[in-house]
């Protein structure tokens, strides 16, 4: 197995999810956390930080992978009187647990990287956006927050500086669309979780209550007080150019052992498949992988050996999305599997685009009737000319997008096996799985 | 203001910075269609039909939400945005019944419009039915998913322009449907606004139509409830009146409409209207012809005027009839029966209201509401403005969005406002003009002012430790509203029922001219009903010829007599500091005329009032039902309601608006000025008017007030009559006096009374709508006091005054702070002014349990 660990402590196995202790404040400390916070407060001034993680190469972990120094840029020549800053721990992603895990595991890195963060954009205010799901990670963080304050790293007048920070913890739905960052400022403000039209105002530089806020995905904060406190080459001797670093993979699907694994990013597919989750289960054979949960087109066979990073992903039509990779073996029915990603997206449409509202059901009740058995032709084509019609269309956010990208993906790549199911008037997979059980 | 300069579809555009995309467009004649798109709301951008394309962006923007920016190059008609606009359109059709053949909204709906306009004939797109739940259970307002575009209009409306939030989207996804926040049957304001917006047929009035909207001839009237006097449409088939709808951009009320002004007409043509005259007959009533009853109310005033003279026949005139209807009762009092005697009730309890306050004072406060949505600081006083005069509050509440005005809330209740004011303050009763002294004292200890010496001086000696305990309003926030009284460039104050109605309310009010004075601000009084100033205006008061011209002074008489023809009388007033009922009851009046009010239900003495009507020998009284005051008369004229004929109401801006003909007179009723006019001419009188015009040229050539004004001018914004007041700013030192309290050692409670949210006056309760909302009368008391009492909600109590007692329902409240209770007044079952016998005084009741 070849992890990298940054952000995950190196002595903390994570196939055992409940094992995992999180390091509070002492064992943080005495592995030199709090470091690069007194390094940017005492020897930085904002703009160097800001610097800094634009050399990194750093960016997002939260799905669109933007480069994390140009986006604090923006906030920071934003005109406002207040700043603000959110971390983004709403994860309403399915198989994706990679927030959590570095909650869990390690909250004051996640702290350190807020606080670094808020005074590199001058934000005296940030909110912790969590989904409400996670009840154990809101303790663990309500503790940490705790010890950080009485430990002056939070509060008036840090580590004797002018600078003041106020974090706080926000719970959010257990929506996905709610971890949308528009979505994010309506919820925080107590209004239901729905996106904005973008263009005009982006949370750049109009945001929570109208002033300029920074969103930022959790793992990427992480990532800052390393990058602080070692700097921006040592950083990017990790992973690919364009995409450097590592990333948290939550690996599930068919696997032998899946978990979570931070590898730096460039590592090829088949690697992760075979060393990280051990091959295949069952005596499978691999079909698919959705490198990015359902929302993005999947990679096949022929495509083992593709770089898992940002670019290279989108250059086959893909993405990486927030690295939840999903393994599909040759016994699991492709069909049934995306089915289940339109019932999703249908189930978390927040419906106030009607292009969203209506195409999310149309396509899954398209679907269901071919994975029943009772579709003809006419339906693969209606699938087929709604993903396309439904392409242009204007939508607030990115949710009807991924939809489209990964259904129009699967139907293009694995078409005969939704003519199987047409042609013999049921899904086979099923039918054997119940063979076996009867 | 900033500018930008755009290009849309190549025309270039110079718009103000703060305007979006389609506003530019629509200021220079570029169509964009729309629809969820509302003027008078915030853009909600669901719909997206409003798409355009923007050069240099990837997808095409929603315009009603795209502020515009410099340099910006916009088209609204590429193929693209033309393409997508339709497919917008489409994927709302998906899962729309199009049951345009059973809707009631076919004919006017937007959805129906606009593909029309698209020329979409054919669904290529096509979906699985989805099971909702329609939500006709609902009092007066149902919801029917199926048709519901989800545009989000009645979400906003309720939550930006009523402030009340009633609905919210369930679900989400293609399941959303639209719910009451709490998931329980609705329950609000009903102000139908939420039915008025929605674009389609899928919010509608429980009233069910049977009418399409292409039968229905839209007549434009005014509302007969309160003073705002909303513009609205009586929308008639057939000479019947279907519903009441009003048009945005139109009036003071800007398409907003309350319970009663939308839901409340049905009193038109209800059963109980009456239909012939009547005449009594022993203790019955029996119809008459109009001829017969014509002809024994002049003999028998005839008499009347030849054995005991003109002035022993009085006239009660009305807040809610017409002012052609008042003005020819007046000059049929004064010309024909040669008598001052006439009155209106507003006056009669409050005689500084009716006309002091205007012709000796000068005072400055019949303004437009425009002072109020060009403010930036606004002080209700002494008046409920989510409550009364319902639009007023929306005013308030448009004007706090779009310029963030600041709210500052007083009453003697609890009365607070939606969304919450930035100060409320809760004063005790009667100590009114101190309070406004503190508050003024406050304000000059702070900064230098200019005016009299003398006010100064009263000034010094107010102390604010005494104002805030004898007031109990706390110092700091005296002070926390007089800095932001100084902080404001715009301030406008409001003053209610509560002041109009109080036994010091001149006073108040003068006191209140002084605080505008200082810091620059702009005062608007409420008026209760349709003509309260109206009636005023046209002379329906014992001591003032119309215009406010006194009736003793020999010049006003003079113009009168040219313009009328006659030798007017120069005795006024009977007995001065008595009113018509008080000299009814004395014996010296023999016959009362009483024009369209129920004097039983709304003399602020309902005992006296009934007293004064068992002993008058003659009756005459005129109106639409047999109201509790009708039971007593000896002749009835039926008169036509406001729908029904033509005329003016001058509401409480000083407004002059028209009211127009929708349907027939109802049996053999008849407009109000029509039969005053055949009884003067019955009696010798010559009145020579053929139509409602001709009686309104009279008044304006013989009021300056309404002076240069034509009727035919007259359209959809109405005419503000002239009130502008000339005079200088006048400072007065206006002292603060106790008020007589009236009540045993064991009455702790202060009595205060006034209107509730659904209805006002007598016309409301015959309204079925109306009483589907309320119908029960309620006494209002404080937890704390409840508490004291042993008293529960909706507990049945006896309410007991010196003068009377009523039984009564309980609501256990807030709204009344500990030792003040509240009635609503008006309700036959429970008349509030039994308790009451003084007007310059404060009535003191104790409640009782009653034992089940
Ligand atoms: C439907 C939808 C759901 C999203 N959910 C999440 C999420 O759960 N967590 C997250 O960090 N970002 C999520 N995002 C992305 C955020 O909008 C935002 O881009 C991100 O938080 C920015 O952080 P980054 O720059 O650090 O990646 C979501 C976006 C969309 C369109
Ligand atoms: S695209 Fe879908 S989820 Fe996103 S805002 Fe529109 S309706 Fe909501
Ligand atoms: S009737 Fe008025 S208050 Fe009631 S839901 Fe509709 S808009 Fe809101
Ligand atoms: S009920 Fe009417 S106004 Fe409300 S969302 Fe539906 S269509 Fe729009
Ligand atoms: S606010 Fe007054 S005038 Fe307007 S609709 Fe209501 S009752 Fe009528
Ligand atoms: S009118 Fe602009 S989105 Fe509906």
């Amino acid at each position: 197995m070849s992890e990298q660990r940054i952000l995950l402590p190196a002595d903390v196995t994570m196939t055992d999810f409940n094992s995992i202790e999180p390091l509070f404040i002492e064992g943080y400390i005495d592995r030199g956390g709090y470091k690069g916070l007194s390094k940017a407060i005492n020897e930085l001034k904002p703009t160097d930080i800001i610097e800094e993680v634009k050399k990194s190469g750093l960016r997002g972990r939260g799905g669109a992978g933007f480069p994390t120094g140009k986006k604090w840029e923006l906030v920071a020549a934003a005109r406002g009187d207040k700043n603000y800053l959110c971390c983004n721990a709403s994860e309403g992603e399915p198989e994706t647990f990679k927030d959590r895990t570095l909650i869990r595991s390690n909250p004051h890195q996640l702290i350190e990287g807020i606080i670094i963060s808020a005074y590199s954009i001058n934000a005296n205010n940030a909110y912790i956006y969590i989904n409400e799901k996670y009840t154990e990670e809101i303790l663990i963080l309500e503790r940490a927050l705790r010890e950080a304050e009485d430990n002056r790293y939070t509060g008036k007048g840090i580590l004797g500086s002018k600078f003041s920070i106020n974090i706080e913890i926000k719970r959010c739905p257990d929506k996905y669309v709610a971890g949308e960052e528009t979505a994010m400022m309506e919820v925080i403000e107590g209004r239901p979780a729905k996106p904005w039209q973008k263009p005009p105002y982006y949370p750049a530089n109009r945001g929570l209550y109208g002033m300029p806020t920074l969103v930022n995905n959790t793992e990427t904060l992480s990532n800052i007080p390393h990058i602080v406190l070692k700097g921006s080459e040592w950083f990017s001797k990790f992973g690919s150019p364009k995409s450097p670093g590592t990333m948290v993979f939550t690996l599930s699907g068919d696997v032998k052992r899946p978990g979570i694994y931070e590898l730096p990013l460039g590592t090829p597919l088949r690697k992760i498949v075979y060393q990280c989750g051990n091959g295949l289960k069952d005596g499978m054979l691999f079909k698919a992988a959705f490198p990015s949960g359902p929302s993005n087109s999947p990679v096949t066979e022929s495509q083992l050996d593709i770089p898992l990073d940002f670019d290279s992903l989108k250059g086959i039509g893909s993405g990486l999305g927030s690295a939840g990779v999903i393994i599909l073996g040759d016994s699991t029915c492709i069909v049934d599997t995306v089915l289940g990603f339109s019932r999703f997206f249908m189930e978390e449409s927040c419906g106030q685009c009607p292009p969203c509202q209506m195409g999310t059901v149309k396509i899954f009740r398209l679907i269901q009737k071919i994975e029943d058995g009772n579709g003809d032709m006419k339906d693969l084509t209606d699938i087929e000319n709604t993903c396309s019609s439904l392409k242009g269309q204007v939508v607030y956010c990115h949710l009807l997008k991924g939809a489209i990208n990964s259904i129009e993906g699967v139907v293009k790549k694995f078409k005969g096996k939704f003519e199987s199911h047409i042609n013999e008037r049921k899904c086979i997979y099923k039918a054997e799985s119940t063979l076996i059980h009867s | 203001m900033k500018k930008v300069t755009l290009t849309i579809d190549g025309k270039k555009i110079v718009a103000d910075s703060k305007k979006t995309v389609l506003e530019a467009a629509a200021e220079n004649d570029i169509y964009i269609p729309t629809m969820c798109y509302l003027k008078k709301l915030n853009p909600i951008g669901s719909c997206r039909v409003c798409l355009v394309d923007i050069e240099g962006a990837d997808d095409p923007m929603t315009s009603c939400q795209l502020p515009v920016m410099e340099g910006m190059v916009v088209s609204t008609k590429s193929d693209r945005v033309i393409e997508l606009r339709q497919l917008m359109v489409k994927l709302i059709l998906v899962n729309h019944p199009v049951d345009c053949t059973v809707c009631e909204r076919s004919g006017e709906c937007r959805l129906q419009d606009i593909t029309y306009e698209f020329g979409i004939s054919r669904q290529d797109l096509k979906a699985e039915p989805v099971e909702r739940v329609k939500k006709y259970d609902w009092k007066l307002i149902r919801y029917n998913p199926y048709l519901c575009v989800l545009c989000e209009r009645c979400i906003m409306v309720c939550h930006e322009v009523q402030g009340v939030s009633t609905y919210k989207i369930k679900n989400n996804g293609f399941r959303s449907v639209i719910d009451t926040v709490d998931e329980k049957p609705l329950d609000c304001d009903f102000c139908g606004q939420c039915i008025a917006v929605c674009p389609v047929g899928a919010m509608s009035s429980g009233l069910v139509l049977q009418a399409r909207s292409w039968e229905l001839n839209k007549v434009r009237s005014v509302c007969s409830y309160c003073g705002v006097g909303c513009p609205i449409n009586l929308d008639v088939k057939k000479g019947k009146v279907y519903r009441v709808t009003s048009d945005d951009n139109i009036g003071i009320n800007n398409g907003n409409l309350c319970a009663m002004g939308r839901f409340g007409y049905q009193f038109i043509d209800t059963e109980d209207r009456i239909k012939t005259p009547l005449i009594r007959k022993g203790d019955r009533l029996v119809p008459a012809s109009w001829d017969e009853a014509l002809k024994l109310v002049s003999a028998k005033f005839k008499e009347i005027k030849n054995s005991h003279g003109g002035d022993a026949i009085a006239g009660i005139g009305s807040e809610r009839a017409s002012n052609e209807d008042n003005y020819l009762f007046q000059k049929f009092f004064r010309t024909v029966l040669v008598s001052h005697n006439i009155d209106n009730l507003l006056n009669m309890e409050n005689s500084s209201f009716g006309s002091e306050v205007f012709e000796k004072f000068d005072l400055p406060i019949i303004n437009s509401t425009e002072y109020i949505t060009k403010s930036d600081i606004i002080f209700t006083f002494g008046a409920d403005a989510c409550e009364e005069n319902p639009v007023i509050g929306n005013i308030i509440r448009v004007t706090m969005r779009d310029r963030e005005a600041r709210l500052i809330v007083g009453s003697s209740r609890d009365v607070g406002f939606r969304p919450p004011p930035d100060f409320r303050m809760v004063y005790k009763y009667g100590t009114e003009v101190l309070l406004i002294n503190g508050i003024i004292k406050s304000i000059i200890g702070s900064r230098e002012s200019e005016g009299i010496k003398e006010f100064l001086d009263y000034l010094k000696g107010i102390k604010l430790e005494d104002v805030s305990s004898r007031t109990s309003v706390s110092k700091d926030l005296i002070k926390a509203i007089s800095l932001s009284l100084i902080k404001s460039k715009s301030p406008v104050i409001l003053c209610g029922r509560e002041i109009y109605k109080h036994p010091r309310g001149v006073e108040i009010i003068h006191a209140l001219q002084n605080l505008a004075n200082i810091i620059n601000g702009n005062i608007i009084l409420y008026r209760e009903y349709c003509n309260s100033q109206g009636v005023n205006d046209m002379g329906v008061l014992p001591d003032k010829y119309p215009g406010y011209k006194n009736v003793a002074d020999l010049e006003a008489k003079g113009d009168f007599e040219k313009v009328w023809g006659v030798t007017l009388p120069v005795k006024g007033r009977m007995t001065a500091g008595r009113n018509i009922i008080d000299d009814v009851v004395d014996g010296k009046i023999k016959a009362l005329y009483i024009m369209g009010e129920d004097i039983v239900l709304r003399s602020h003495n309902g005992n006296q009032a009934r007293e004064a009507l068992k002993k008058i020998d003659f009756l005459i009284v005129q109106d639409m039902f047999l109201s509790e005051t009708a039971l007593f008369a000896d002749v009835v004229f039926p008169s036509a309601s406001f729908s029904e004929r033509e005329g003016t109401f001058t509401n409480m801006e000083g407004r002059i608006q028209k009211i127009n003909k929708a349907i027939e007179p109802i049996g053999e009723s008849r407009a109000d000025w029509v039969i005053i006019k055949e009884l003067a001419n019955k009696m010798g009188g010559s009145f020579k008017y053929s139509f409602t015009e001709d009686v309104f040229k009279e008044i304006a050539a013989a009021i300056p007030l309404y002076g240069g004004i034509t009727y035919s001018s007259i359209k959809n914004n109405g005419k503000l009559a002239n009130y502008q007041s000339q005079s200088k700013k006048k400072f007065r030192v206006v002292q603060h006096s106790e008020i007589e309290s009236i009540g045993d050692s064991d009455m702790p409670f202060i009595f205060l009374s006034g209107n509730t949210f659904f209805h006002l006056g007598t016309l409301s309760r015959k309204s079925a709508a109306m009483n589907m909302l309320t119908s029960e009368c309620i006494v209002e008391i404080n937890p704390s006091d409840a508490e004291k009492l042993k008293i529960n909600d909706k507990d049945t109590v006896t309410v007991k005054s010196k003068n009377g007692n009523i039984t009564i329902k309980t609501k256990v409240t807030n709204k009344s702070p500990q030792g003040v209770v509240f009635i609503p007044v008006n309700f036959e079952n429970a008349p509030a002014n039994i308790l009451t016998n003084k007007k310059d005084a404060v009535i003191r009741v104790k409640i009782i349990k009653n034992e089940q």
